[in-house]
Order: C-alpha cells, then sequence, then structure tokens
C-alpha cells in the first residue's frame, strides 16, 4: 500500500470513528494532523463526518455496563435557569421551579429514561371495568421530611388543591373534563380512588411527574413551599440565594433505596447555579465551576457539545415547536393551505439547522414511533414544491399569497420562523414574520392573547408522555390550550373511543385511525421531536430522567 | 420688525458690521477644515466611516447574498466565505458588511433627533432663565437621572422593536444631556451685545433664539453631535445585544454578537467579524469627533 | 457651602418623585399582565383575574400610585411581586451591594491610575508617547462592554483557564475570595473609564499648563515636581472630579451589560428583571436608588471641586 492509500484509509478509519461516535471531530483534527494529513484533507474528512453528526460522545442514558463503581458522598454542581418566581409546585411552569421542585417532593408516579410509568409514591394503579374509576394504592412506610407521615390524606388534598379553579394551577386545564373536584377520595390510608368524569386510559401520566404540578405535598400545605420546603423526595433545601444558587443536603430519612439495598441518594448534597442566559451557563459547564448542566440548549451550545471533556446524554423527547394555524381565520380555513405549507418544508435541513440533526422527524401528528414507541408509522412527508403548487391552486391561490407568522423572540423560535420563512417561498407562499417578545405573546386574556388566537405562530411544548395526553392539551375542540381551535368531529369520537379502552389492540387501531386524521386535516405543523441534551463531566454518572425538566439525582454520584 | 427712527447711518453700519463678521465666520471655517484635513487621526477615523457609509449603501452588490442559508454550518474561513458561515450557513462576511446599514441609520437620525429636541429645550431654558429655566431644568434632570438602558428596554419592550422605536428612544434619552449643552452655551452668549442690541430694537424671543443666537452657537453644537454620534453607536449596540435592538434575521452587529457569542471558541470568526467592525465603527466616529473638536478649539 | 449643599439636597425632591412618577407609568403600559406572569400561561383566565383582584391590580393607576408612594417614604418598601418571600428592600440592599462592590474595585484601580496617565500624557503633550497614549485609551474607552467582556471570558476564563467565567464564588466562600471573581468584570469597566478619566485629566493639564502663573512659577525656579503638584493636579482635577462623579452614577445603573454577561445578581440586572416581569415595587426602588446614587455622586464630586478651586466655591 502506498503512502498516500494508507492516509486515504487513515482517513476513512477516522471518519467512521467520528460517526460511530468513538471519537469527536477535534480528536480526528488531533489525530489527522499528527499523521500529517493536509489541511485541504482534514476539512474533507470533516465534511464527511456531517456537520456536527459525531460530536461530543453521545452515549445512550443508561449506559450503566460500563460505568465506574459507585462512590458515595460528594457534593453535585448543576447549573439551571433561576425559578421565575418564588417557589409553589401548585403555579410552577419554568424549568428552573420544576426542577428544585422534584428534587424535595414527589410524584405518585414517576417516568423513566424511555418515558415509561414507574411506581414512586404509588405502587399500583388500576382501572377499573369501564376505565373511569382508577384506584392507586400508595406506598408504606414514607415519611415527609417534617417528619409527619406520608397517606392517602395528602394525596387527596393535593390532588384537590391544583384542581381547584381558585388554585390558578396550571394542572386545572390538564386535568379538565376528566376529574372534577370532589371525585378524589381515600379509600383507607394507603389507597385512593379517583371517580373520573369519562374513561381516560392515559390517566396515569396526568398524575405524574410530567404533570408538574401534582407533586404531593403534606395536607395541611399553605402555599409557603419557599419558606417550607417540605417533601418526600430525597433532597431537602438547605439554603436558597435568590437569582444565585441553592444549596441542598441528603434526607436522612429518605425511604429510597438501590437495587443493592443501598440508602439514596448517594451524594451528600447538591448545588444549583442558577443562571439565566445560555452562553454564561455553558462557559461556567465548561470552566467546571459546575458538573452538569440539565439541559444544553442546542443553538449556541457548539463549544459545549463538542468538548472533549464533557459527556452528552441525548433523550428522544416529544418537546415539539407547534405551528399552529388558527382554521377560525383567513386563509387557514382551507385544508389544501395548511397541506400545501406542510409540503414546502424540509424537515431534514430544519432538524439540521436547528438541532444539528439530533431530533427526530415529525410529519404533523403525535403518534411518532420514535418517540412514543408503539405508535403507528406515519406516512412521510418530504419536500416537494409541485404539490405544493397544485394544493395551494386548490385552495384558490394560484398566484401566490401573503401569510403572517407569529413568533416569539424565544430559543430557537425565531430561527425556525426564518427557515419556514425561506422555505415557503419558492411556493409562492410569502410568509411575513411578525416576532414579538416572550412576555407579549402570552399576554392578555384568553380571547386576545397572541399564542391562542393568532392566524398562524409557533408555541414551544415542553414534553408530554402520550400523544393522548398531546391531543387532550389541544386538539380537541374543549382543549384549553388549542392555538389552532380544531374542531373535527370524526377526531374527538375516535380519540373518546380510544381513551375509554385499556385494550392494546383497540387503541392500536384507533392510533392509527387518529393519526391519519390529524396529519390530513393538518392543523398544525410538527416538523421535529426535540431531543434532549445533557451534558456533564465525564466523571458524573447516575442521573435519571428522560431529560430537561426531569433532574433525578438520587442515585448519582462523582467517580473517581 | 424695524423700529420707527433708524437713521440710515446706523443701518449702513450695522450692515457693515455683519459683512465683516460674516468673512471672519468664512475665515475660521476654512481654517477648521485646513486644520481638520492636517490631522492624521481624524483622517484615519474619516476613512473608516466613509468604508461603511459605502458598505452601508452597497454592500449587497459587492458581497454575496447575507440571507442565503444554503451554506455548511460554522463553516471556516475560505476561499468560498472570507470570514466563514454562521450558525443557519450565512455567508459572515457579506452579513457582517450589511450590519453596517442599521448602525448608520440609527445612529445618525437618534443624534439630529437629540440635537433638535435639546437645541429647543436647551435654547428657551438658558435664554429665558428665572422660574422657566428651573422647571424646565428639574424636568431634565429627573430623565438624566433615569438610568438610560433601563428606560430605553422599558420603552422598546412597549412599543416593540423596530427602527423607529429605537431612533425615537435613543434620540429622546439623549436629549436632556444635550440640552445642558445647549443651555450653558446660550448662558454664555446671552449677554453678548448683539443680543442686547435685538432685544432692544424689540425682536420677539423665538427671533433672538433662532437667528441671533442659534448660529452662534453652532460650534458647541456640532461638538456635543460629533460625542452623541459616539454614544448613540454604542447605545444602540448594547441595546442590540441585550435583545432590545432590531429583530433577527437583521444583521445588525450587536444582534450577531448576542446571539453567537457562545460559539466563540468552536467558530470565533463569527463573533469576532462584528466585534472588530463595531470596535471600528465607533473608534471611527470618536476619532472624527475628537478631531472636529480640537479643530474647533484651535 | 452647607447652604450650596442644602439647596442641592433640596432638588433632588421633586426631580426624584417625577421619576417615581414617569416609571411607575412606564411600567403601567408594559403588555403582560402581573396576574398572568405570576400563574404562568396554562392558568385559567378566571384564576388570572381572581389574583389580579386580591392583589389590587384592577385598582386606577394613581390611586395605586399614592398607595406605593405613601408606604415607600415611610419606609415600608414592600415586598418583590416576584419573590414573594422576600422584602423588596433586603433585595435591592443585596443586589446594591454586589453592583457597589463591582463598580467599587474598578474605579479604586482605575481612577488613580487615568488621572496618572491623563497627567504624565498631558505634561509631554503633543509626544509621541501622549498620542500614543490618547488614541489608544480613546479606543479602549469606546469598545463595548459586552465585546470585551466576551473577549475576556474566552481567552482567560476558557482557553487559559486562570480566571472563572462568572462573577460569584461559590456559596460559603470567604468575602475575599470575591475580589477574585470580580477581575474579569471589572476590566471592561476600568478600560472604560480610562480612557474617559484620562482624557479629562489630559485635558485640565494641558489648560493650567497654559496659566501664565505656571510660567511665572516655573520661570522664578520652582521645581517642576512642587509646580505639577501644588498647582497642576489641583486644577487638573476639576473637570476630572466632575465627570468620576457622573460616571458613577451612570456605572451603577449601566452595569447591565456586565452583570449579564458575568452572571452577577448586580442592581442592573435586578432593575431589567423587574422591568420586564411588571415587578412595580422592585422596579421603583431599584430605580430611585439609582438615581439617588447619580445625584449624590454628582453633588459630591461638585463639593469635591469646590474645595479644590476657591474660586468656584465663591462664585456658586
Amino acid at each position: 500500500m502506498t503512502d498516500e492509500q494508507y492516509a486515504r484509509e487513515y482517513g476513512h478509519h477516522l471518519v467512521e470513528e467520528v460517526l460511530k461516535g468513538k471519537m469527536t471531530r477535534r480528536q480526528l483534527i488531533v489525530r489527522a494532523s499528527v499523521f500529517g494529513l493536509s489541511a485541504t484533507v482534514v476539512g474533507q474528512l470533516l465534511a464527511a463526518c456531517g456537520s456536527s453528526g459525531g460530536g461530543g460522545t453521545a452515549t445512550t442514558p443508561s449506559a450503566s455496563a460500563s460505568a465506574p463503581a459507585v462512590v458515595t458522598g460528594g457534593t453535585l454542581k448543576a447549573v439551571i435557569p433561576p425559578p421565575l418566581k418564588t417557589l409553589d409546585p401548585v403555579t410552577i411552569y419554568d424549568q428552573g421551579g420544576i426542577v428544585l421542585v422534584y428534587q424535595v417532593a414527589e410524584y405518585l408516579i414517576d417516568l423513566s429514561n424511555t418515558n415509561a410509568l414507574v411506581p414512586k409514591l404509588a405502587l399500583t394503579w388500576k382501572p377499573n371495568q369501564k376505565g373511569d374509576v382508577w384506584t392507586f394504592t400508595l406506598r408504606q412506610g414514607v415519611t415527609f421530611n417534617d417528619g409527619s407521615p406520608f397517606e392517602a390524606a395528602d394525596v387527596v388534598a393535593s390532588i384537590e388543591r391544583v384542581i381547584n379553579p381558585k388554585s390558578g394551577s396550571g394542572a386545572l386545564a390538564a386535568l379538565a373534563g376528566i376529574l372534577s373536584p370532589g371525585h378524589t377520595k381515600a379509600v383507607d390510608t394507603h389507597t385512593v380512588e379517583f371517580d373520573l368524569d369519562k374513561p381516560f386510559a392515559d390517566f396515569p401520566y396526568l398524575v405524574s411527574s410530567s404533570s408538574y404540578n401534582t407533586a404531593i405535598l403534606p395536607r395541611n400545605y399553605d402555599n409557603d413551599f419557599q419558606k417550607k420546603p417540605v417533601g418526600t423526595g430525597p433532597w431537602m433545601i438547605k439554603k436558597f440565594v435568590t437569582n444565585q444558587s441553592v444549596t441542598m443536603v441528603k434526607n436522612p430519612s429518605y425511604w429510597g433505596k438501590d437495587a443493592q439495598g443501598r440508602q439514596l441518594p448517594y451524594l451528600d448534597s447538591l448545588e444549583f447555579v442558577l443562571v439565566t442566559d445560555a452562553p454564561p451557563a455553558n462557559l461556567q459547564l465548561q470552566n467546571h465551576q459546575v458538573d452538569v448542566q440539565p439541559q444544553t440548549v442546542f443553538q449556541g451550545g457548539a463549544s459545549v457539545l463538542n468538548d472533549p471533556n464533557l459527556r452528552v446524554d441525548v433523550y428522544p423527547s416529544s418537546g415539539i415547536r407547534e405551528v399552529a394555524f388558527n382554521i377560525n381565520k383567513a386563509p387557514w380555513q382551507d385544508k389544501n393551505l395548511r397541506q400545501a405549507v406542510a409540503y414546502c418544508l424540509d424537515r431534514n435541513a430544519i432538524n439540521k439547522a436547528l438541532y444539528g440533526g439530533r431530533s427526530n422527524l415529525g410529519y404533523d401528528t403525535f403518534w411518532e414511533p420514535t418517540v412514543f414507541p408503539g405508535s403507528p408509522t406515519p406516512a412521510v412527508r418530504a419536500q416537494d414544491y409541485d404539490k405544493a403548487k397544485s394544493l395551494l391552486s386548490a385552495a384558490g391561490h394560484a398566484n401566490g399569497i401573503d401569510v403572517t407568522l407569529t413568533v416569539a423572540n424565544y430559543l430557537e423560535n425565531p430561527a425556525y420562523a426564518q427557515l419556514i420563512a425561506s422555505q415557503c417561498k419558492p411556493a409562492g407562499i410569502n410568509v411575513k414574520i411578525n416576532e414579538i417578545s416572550y412576555n407579549a405573546i402570552y399576554a392578555g386574556s384568553n380571547s386576545t392573547t397572541p399564542w391562542l388566537n393568532a392566524p398562524m405562530v409557533i408555541v414551544e411544548w415542553g414534553s408530554r408522555p402520550t400523544p393522548g395526553v398531546y391531543a387532550q392539551a389541544m386538539l380537541l375542540p374543549t382543549s384549553a390550550w388549542s392555538s389552532s381551535h380544531w374542531n373535527n368531529p370524526d377526531f374527538v369520537t375516535a380519540f373518546n373511543s380510544y381513551e375509554s379502552t385499556t385494550d392494546e389492540s383497540t387503541r392500536s387501531t384507533l392510533a392509527t385511525k387518529l393519526s391519519q386524521i390529524q396529519q390530513d386535516d393538518t392543523p398544525i405543523l410538527v416538523a421535529f421531536f426535540i431531543s434532549q441534551l445533557r451534558t456533564q463531566w465525564k466523571n458524573v454518572y447516575g442521573i435519571q430522567g428522560p431529560g430537561s425538566f426531569y433532574f433525578n439525582a438520587a442515585q448519582a454520584y462523582i467517580a473517581k | 420688525m424695524a423700529t420707527t427712527g433708524t437713521t440710515p447711518d446706523r443701518g449702513d453700519l450695522e450692515l457693515q458690521v455683519n459683512a465683516a463678521a460674516e468673512a471672519e465666520q468664512r475665515r475660521q471655517r476654512r481654517f477648521v477644515v485646513r486644520t481638520l484635513f492636517r490631522s492624521p487621526t481624524f483622517l484615519a477615523g474619516l476613512v473608516i466611516l466613509l468604508f461603511w457609509i459605502f458598505m452601508a449603501v452597497f454592500s449587497t452588490h459587492v458581497t454575496q447574498s447575507p440571507t442565503n442559508t444554503g451554506g455548511a454550518i460554522l463553516a471556516s474561513p475560505s476561499g468560498a466565505h472570507w470570514f466563514g458561515t454562521d450558525d443557519l450557513g450565512r455567508d459572515v462576511f457579506a452579513r457582517t458588511m450589511a450590519g453596517a446599514h442599521t448602525v448608520l441609520i440609527i445612529a445618525p437620525l437618534a443624534t439630529a433627533l437629540a440635537l433638535l429636541w435639546g437645541g429647543i429645550v436647551g435654547l428657551i431654558a438658558g435664554y429665558h432663565r428665572g422660574l422657566t429655566d428651573d422647571i424646565i431644568m428639574r424636568i431634565v434632570d429627573a430623565f438624566l437621572a433615569l438610568p438610560v438602558i433601563i428606560t430605553a428596554i422599558l420603552i422598546i419592550a412597549l412599543l416593540g422593536r423596530s427602527y423607529a422605536v429605537l431612533i425615537v428612544v435613543i434620540g429622546a434619552l439623549f436629549t436632556p444631556v444635550v440640552s445642558r449643552t445647549v443651555r450653558s452655551a446660550v448662558i454664555g452668549e446671552r449677554e453678548r451685545e448683539y443680543v442686547m442690541a435685538a432685544r432692544l430694537r424689540g425682536e420677539r424671543s423665538a427671533f433672538v433664539m433662532a437667528r441671533e443666537i442659534l448660529p452662534n452657537i453652532t460650534q458647541p453644537i456640532i461638538v456635543e453631535g460629533t460625542v452623541r454620534l459616539g454614544y448613540a453607536v454604542f447605545t444602540a449596540a448594547t441595546l442590540s445585544f441585550l435583545g432590545f435592538g432590531l429583530e433577527p434575521p437583521s444583521p445588525d452587529w450587536g444582534l450577531v454578537i448576542a446571539s453567537e457569542w457562545s460559539n466563540l471558541q468552536t467558530a470565533p470568526w463569527v463573533v469576532l467579524a462584528p466585534a472588530l467592525a463595531l470596535a471600528s465603527m465607533v473608534v471611527a466616529v470618536n476619532l472624527v469627533a475628537d478631531g472636529i473638536s480640537s479643530a474647533f478649539s484651535k | 457651602m452647607a447652604r450650596f449643599i442644602g439647596r442641592r439636597l433640596l432638588l433632588m425632591v421633586p426631580t426624584l418623585v417625577l421619576v417615581s412618577i414617569l416609571v411607575f407609568a412606564l411600567s403601567e403600559i408594559l403588555p403582560g399582565d402581573l396576574g398572568r406572569f405570576i400563574l404562568g400561561p396554562y392558568a385559567s383566565q378566571s384564576a388570572v383575574t381572581q389574583l389580579d383582584h386580591k392583589l389590587g391590580f384592577d385598582k386606577p393607576i394613581y390611586v395605586r400610585y399614592f398607595e406605593w408612594a405613601g408606604h415607600f417614604v415611610t419606609g415600608h418598601w414592600g415586598t418583590s411581586y416576584q419573590y414573594t418571600n422576600l422584602s423588596v428592600f433586603s433585595i435591592v440592599e443585596h443586589a446594591l451591594g454586589n453592583s457597589l462592590l463591582l463598580a467599587g474595585f474598578a474605579l479604586v484601580i482605575i481612577v488613580p491610575t487615568s488621572i496618572a496617565v491623563g497627567v504624565f500624557a498631558g505634561l509631554r503633550r503633543d509626544s509621541l508617547l501622549d498620542r500614543i497614549i490618547t488614541v489608544s485609551s480613546l479606543s479602549m474607552t469606546v469598545i463595548p462592554e459586552f465585546v470585551s467582556g466576551v473577549i475576556l471570558i474566552v481567552i482567560f476564563a476558557v482557553e487559559l483557564n486562570w480566571l472563572p467565567a462568572s462573577a460569584t464564588p461559590p456559596v460559603g466562600s470567604p468575602f475575599v475570595d470575591r475580589f477574585y471573581y470580580l477581575i474579569l468584570p471589572a476590566i471592561p469597566l476600568m478600560l472604560l473609564e480610562l480612557g474617559y478619566i484620562a482624557r479629562m485629566a489630559r485635558a485640565g493639564t494641558v489648560q493650567v499648563l497654559n496659566q501664565p502663573y505656571i510660567r511665572t512659577a516655573t520661570l522664578k525656579g520652582l521645581p517642576q515636581r512642587r509646580v505639577v503638584f501644588s498647582h497642576v493636579l489641583r486644577n487638573a482635577l476639576v473637570p476630572t472630579v466632575t465627570v468620576i462623579g457622573s460616571q458613577v452614577g451612570w456605572l451603577i445603573g449601566g452595569l447591565v451589560v456586565i452583570e449579564t454577561v458575568f452572571v452577577y445578581p448586580g442592581i442592573g440586572n435586578y432593575t431589567v428583571h423587574a422591568a420586564l416581569n411588571h415587578d412595580q415595587p422592585l422596579l421603583e426602588a431599584c430605580v430611585l436608588v439609582i438615581a439617588v446614587i447619580y445625584m449624590v455622586s454628582n453633588l459630591v464630586a461638585d463639593v469635591v471641586v469646590a474645595l479644590l478651586n476657591p474660586r468656584i466655591r465663591k462664585s456658586s
């Protein structure tokens, strides 16, 4: 083999290593130049690796087989955005607040790394025949961190509190039409019965940690969580310096033990450094002033994601950037026009530009198997300008049309809007971008606020555990948070049947039907499901949770 | 309004005095211009400024498209892309050149507004003195005591992010400072003979202020204007960085730096290009301002 | 002198009242609803309306203003709307302390340095050294703090790892550690002020050197050192001190950018967030405190100037 051939082989080998995730691009550059490959060749090799594929050592979150032995003790430092206001589990809605509450208080059910239901404060949950009464049995021997015992009465009080209209909790809308006040009762000290308004197969998800306002608090809780953070969780707040940091120590009477029976949590304390903007947070991580960043935003995170000292865990997650067409407002009443926009999108290019290709593609339906395993596979929608143009004529706009897209100045939303606009242009759809502040898009009453009333609007959604929960939240005419105001009787009927049975094969058939209806009618665009990125120093192990808002550090440890 | 009883001799004399004064002014101006063009720092600043003015007008004809998202993402500088590409695949050099446009619209117009409003307020306060002056200056002080950036943010959050809002806000926030300078200049002038002569003639206050005093205080106004211009560029860039300038996809330099600064490690050119452009623009404006003010003071 | 100070202090009052009215009015008309902010976008409209009523937000603006003003002047600054567990006073105290520490640290280093540099340049007027100093300090001044801040972080914190990337040490560290963490954030401030103050000092020096009495003193045979220190310095400081006075006030409020880039919980940062989140009690308190500092520092500067130059004292 000549030197040249050898160099070529070596180059291919390096590219393969990068694509497999075993090497970072930076390491490729170093190895290649050590080997003597010219800059031009190195450039070609990098191009062959794709724009950012393989950057960082991405591992699956549950790579416990190769993890080193558990080390107990020590402090783990994490950087999160500060809670927007005083901490109160009943009304939190931001990442900072949710992460902090999750350490101290617990939920009936938790979510595994793959979004499966995991018993937490509830051990079992069963529906009756009809599916409208659910019975939960509770874990025994659990106490709150102030010593009081955890019992069914606490569960009843906590759930009743969040669905009480006076509390102003976001959970009210999530459970509206499913669970009404006065229908939750304690059967005995460790059994709770939920009497639903209608059968709902996905009910357990609605009282899980994904429904973050349903944290279980003592029955006499008085809206003073910030002052008296009482919960059943593994951590207790020791010091809270507003907008600066939160120090937590382990709860010595925590009920949790690991598979070997060791007491949890492994660590002695957690320290959360509170930083609003991503760039300084990224720098603190790189500088090792913190050990882990629970959610790394892709935009501007390239240096963190490619840092050889850090390990990036990628979680396929169901968070989306909904592009809603308000079907009550011109010109979106015609589904041909909505579909036309859908066929203008180059979803691959969008994924690449916004997330470096890390997210999963969506095809305008919530039933997506890569994110919700078990879902039917939807039809792929690729960019097709011929189809888009013919749909446009069918809608009566053969000569093009001007539309407005409202978007908040928040994370990657403006960039997404620009990509939509540039991809719609060749078809003759001129998208004018109306960018407003994050406060402004949520301002006003329900009948005036932009996020629920603009003709075409981008709305960010944190992950939901099932397609059913998503549909309940925004695709039904009764949904509180429907930006599209979609009202499709076929969908509603099928959905009610879907949620009123727990029989797998019936649900599967109905899921296929629901997915097809949603895709065909295109009330909203779902071009991608955003993968969550958690970045940590390489000696940090054991953090659980399906990404971003879930920061379960009970089994976290820092290896030697 | 001419009074009666003006003798022809007196009128003649006035004309002669006026003519002499005008000739002197012309001589002074020529002197100033000559001094300016002899100062290397002024010339350097002027050249840089002219370069950016040229770019502000003609950049799209001279560079490739700044909005094309087709290129590779965060590519290093190369023959095809002199300053590489940004995180949406756009050519950084083209975007940086196009960014001059926003600054060169906002800053001069805001400064002009500030000079206009500040000039009017300063003239009125300085000329009238007494109670009017006291009241006006208390109000001016109140606005001066407001933290500039924070007030600007509040107003922009209210009115939205657009060229018009930014120009008006920055102009309004600079008005108090300008009015102070104008006021002290007017106070210096109002005791002069020509002012008293005009008032004895019975001229109206507005006339005296506009036609008599104003032409004689152009020098400090120009100096103040050039200094304010530098601050206007600075303030506009800072507001953009904090997220209260123009909206994306504007290639405004402050905005680009704010969205790209965490890429500084892996792709430094994306941040350094607009940062250096901004720095050079502000330095140029200040060199020109400095040159003008020292030429006037010679 | 006492009358001078007294009069200025008295004049501050109507100005402050006007400032408080302006800020109240502005924050009132901002888009967004405080009840909605507290409960978030997913809460029901009726809950939001109820909360608004409970907290008194549906009362007319002038009623709310006078209620607030009445409490404020009697020392009851209220509780923050965002952080309902914290009093406005404690937040402002904490934030102001942070900002003063940062600004103070920067000024203590840079003021003597700038004055020395400026006087030095003025004494060697039009020499090459003077030109270099003038142009380079001018250039450093005009670079926006976010540009220099960002570049400093990447070079010194990330690449070289000599200094930390944030401005606050971990909780529980000794007080002295704070200065180590403040080094990087203070540098952009120092660069900003260096050019400005040095320029003023230089201009003052040049102006004094042109005075006949200085030449007389030199001709009389007084050593240059004595001349410089007893006459030049004192008079060069006049414009310099004035400028420093106004800069202190500007710095306190204008630290927003540094506080953002270096994540420092100072008063600039708090004020911006209070403004955007409709936290009226906190916003009013912050703005008024900044305004008072601005006016007081101007006053102190004017007093120092009057002490330095008896002629000015007599004419005011």
